[in-house]
This record gives C-alpha cells, sequence and structure tokens, in this order.
C-alpha cells in the first residue's frame, strides 16, 4: 500500500511527479512513520506538516518518479531527527504536551507487551530505529531503505540486523 | 514469539492509532505573503543550547506560523569574551511588543537619539550598529531550519545597537534605561544565555515569553 507509486502519465514516459500529490496520496503513512520516531500523533502531525511546506514551497518537482516516495521519506525522517534533537535541548514545549504512545500514561496502546517492544525501540541508536520501522512496518526492501536514509544498501542491512539483535537483547530473548 | 514478529505486532498497533478519518489537512505554504492580513508575530529572541538570541520578526498566517513555531530554529549565538553584551532592539513595523504599537518604527531621529543616549551612559564601553542586512545575514548563517530562512527577509530583522560594558558595572541601570527610550521594543542581556545551561530553571530569567494569536508562544 505504501510503496505503491502514483501513476503518471503514460507507462514508459519519464514524468516528473508533484511532491505536493506524494504526500497528499501517503499522509497517513508519513504521520505513522513520524509518530513511531517522535511518539505523540500531534508532533507527528507538525513534522509531516512541516516537511510538505518546505518541499512544496520549492515547488520541487523530481524527476524521477521512483524516488518520489524515498524523498518525502526522507524529509519526514529528517523533520523527526530535528525534533529529537531540539528536544534534547528544549527549554520548552512549543506543543502541547501529548503523552508518547509508548508511555504509560498513554491509552493508544492497548497490550503491555506493545509497549515494551516500542520503549525498547526508542531506546536504540535513532539510525536502527529508523531502519527497523522502515523494514517492519513498511516493509520496504534494503534498497528502498537505503534511500530513504541516505546510507548504503549494505549499511541499511548491517543497520537493521544489528537493530534487530539489540532489540531481541534488550526484550530479554534469545538471540 | 520472535523478536521481528513482536516489533511488527507492536508497530502495526502503534500505526493504527492514527486514522486517515482524522487527519489534518495538509496546508501548502504561500509565497512570501506580506498582502492580506499579516499577523503580527514576534519579536523573537530564539534561545536554545545555552546559545542566545536574535530578534526576529515574521509575518506569515496562523497556519504557517504553528508549523514554524514548532520547527523553531536553534540559533546558537555563541557569546565570547569580547564581544557585545546587552543588545539594544528598534520598534521595527508592527511589532508585537506593546512599547513599539502605539508609536510604530523607530524614526531615523529616534534612531540618533537612542545611540547618544546609549554612548553617554557612564557603564557603557562601545556602541555598535546593527542594520537589518547584517542581521540578516547572520540570521541565515545560523539558521537551521529551511522554512523559516525562506520566509524571512532582512526586513523582518530588526535594527539593533550591541552595547559592550565596562568590566564589574551593574548593568541593571543601563537595561532600564535603554527599554525607556522611545524607538526601542527590547533589550536582551547577551551574556545571560550564557549563564545558565539549557536545562536550568534560571534561564527563563533571560527570556519574555510572547503569546501568539493562535495560542502557541515563541521564547523572546
Amino acid at each position: 500500500m505504501e510503496v505503491e507509486l502514483l501513476s503518471v502519465g503514460e507507462p514508459g514516459v519519464r514524468a516528473s511527479v508533484d511532491v505536493a500529490a506524494i504526500f497528499a496520496a501517503h499522509q497517513l503513512g508519513l504521520v505513522r512513520l513520524a509518530l513511531m520516531m517522535v511518539g505523540d500523533r500531534a508532533t507527528a502531525e507538525d513534522v509531516v506538516q512541516e516537511a510538505f511546506a518546505r518541499t512544496h514551497a520549492g515547488r520541487k518537482r523530481l524527476r524521477d518518479p521512483d524516488r518520489a516516495l524515498a524523498y518525502v521519506r526522507s524529509a519526514v525522517l529528517n523533520g523527526c531527527r530535528s525534533v529529537l534533537r531540539k528536544r534534547r535541548v528544549a527549554v520548552r514545549r512549543v506543543v502541547p504536551y501529548e503523552p508518547p504512545i509508548w508511555s504509560a500514561e498513554s491509552a493508544a496502546l492497548v497490550g503491555e507487551d506493545r509497549r515494551e517492544v516500542l520503549l525498547a525501540l526508542r531506546e536504540l541508536p535513532r539510525r536502527q530505529r529508523e531502519a527497523l520501522i522502515l523494514r517492519y512496518y513498511f516493509d520496504l526492501s534494503d534498497l528502498e531503505i537505503a534511500e530513504t536514509m541516505g546510507i548504503g544498501a549494505s549499511g541499511a542491512r548491517s543497520t537493521i540486523a544489528r537493530g534487530l539483535a539489540a532489540l531481541g537483547r534488550a526484550l530479554g530473548e534469545d538471540a | 514469539m520472535r523478536t521481528e514478529d513482536r516489533l511488527r505486532d507492536a508497530l502495526d498497533e502503534a500505526g493504527r492509532t492514527v486514522g486517515p478519518a482524522t487527519l489534518r489537512t495538509l496546508v501548502a505554504p504561500r509565497r512570501r505573503l506580506i498582502t492580506g492580513r499579516t499577523l503580527a508575530v514576534a519579536m523573537t529572541t530564539l534561545l536554545l543550547a545555552g546559545g542566545t538570541a536574535a530578534f526576529l520578526q515574521v509575518r506569515e498566517t496562523n497556519e504557517q506560523l504553528r508549523t514554524m513555531t514548532m520547527g523553531f530554529p536553534m540559533l546558537v549565538h555563541e557569546h565570547r569574551p569580547g564581544d557585545p553584551e546587552l543588545s539594544v532592539y528598534l520598534c521595527p513595523e508592527e511589532s508585537p511588543f506593546p512599547v513599539c504599537q502605539t508609536n510604530g518604527a523607530a524614526t531615523s531621529e529616534q534612531k540618533v537619539n537612542i545611540e547618544q543616549a546609549l554612548r553617554a551612559m557612564p557603564q557603557v564601553a562601545s556602541v555598535t550598529f546593527k542594520d537589518h542586512q547584517t542581521s540578516y545575514d547572520e540570521f541565515i548563517r545560523k539558521e537551521a531550519n529551511a522554512t523559516l530562512a525562506r520566509v524571512v527577509e532582512p526586513s523582518d530583522l530588526p535594527e539593533s545597537f550591541w552595547l559592550k560594558m565596562k568590566e564589574d558595572v551593574d548593568w541593571t541601570p543601563t537595561i532600564q534605561a535603554a527599554k525607556g527610550l522611545p524607538g526601542v521594543s527590547n533589550v536582551v542581556n547577551q551574556k545571560c544565555f550564557n549563564d545558565f545551561g539549557p536545562d536550568d530553571p534560571r534561564i527563563l530569567r533571560c527570556q519574555t515569553l510572547l503569546y501568539l494569536e493562535d495560542g502557541s508562544f515563541l521564547v523572546s
């Protein structure tokens, strides 16, 4: 569902893609991606909106439709990174506080196991977290993950492997 | 259950907490909009990471503003020994500072008077003037937020006088007197931000909060 690209123009014809259209078509997935990274929905929606505004302001049209979705996902991940970075140093919250989905105060998740997994995921290094979300929620290939994260395919593969191993350890599972 | 499966389940459930029906509509940015209803946004001091601040006035719509406040920039204006310690900001047009709203932008006569008054103060060692363009150049150099950088224009950044203070003098009289000069919007103690780390609650002494129409606020 997520990887499906908009078909633009005749098949086989290289057409440019409107970034805004990609955002609109994939908003839900993008918000979910941001949610998994930043933890709360309001911030997640803000991140997507900001990424949208930023790319849209340049009226950017991508020449390569196959890369459009990776491009907007990268933009959203970048937004998440900067939110997380700012949280570390932020003096005040600008957005109203909403408990992150993995916290005990949040009513969003039902199962304790889910929460435990998300908490462990949150403790992983940022790259591992991104790679695991792209793989295990969005089912992206190594190549797609690499492109989204701006790293090499082998890097993506090993990041996923390391992340999964670390997650297993954190959850007290056998390797 | 294997780690992969547990992870899939957890992500799946997390994803389901956001449904398509209630998604906020994405808002396309308009090009630089001065026309129409302009929203007094802020003379803001942006402060982060123990650094300090710059003043900024942006006129944008609520929606964009919200976006921008959220992605607010990390402006680290590092104060080094020997740098001017106090900055005296002049009223621009459409300033949210109440003191500027009655009289509008600082006039050239006011600027002359301000400079003379500052130079005459016994605690002040030197006074330098920073115009729109210089402030803008500094802002752009430090601005990591592309959206904000794109909509800001030189005229959005107010002019200012920067004061180097003599050693071992009390700055309070200077700050108070400068704040009272006609055409001055605010005075910021640049060094204050360096004195407290970003997690130190005392840093709030260095800033005032400006509430915007949409309920968000900027730190200034």
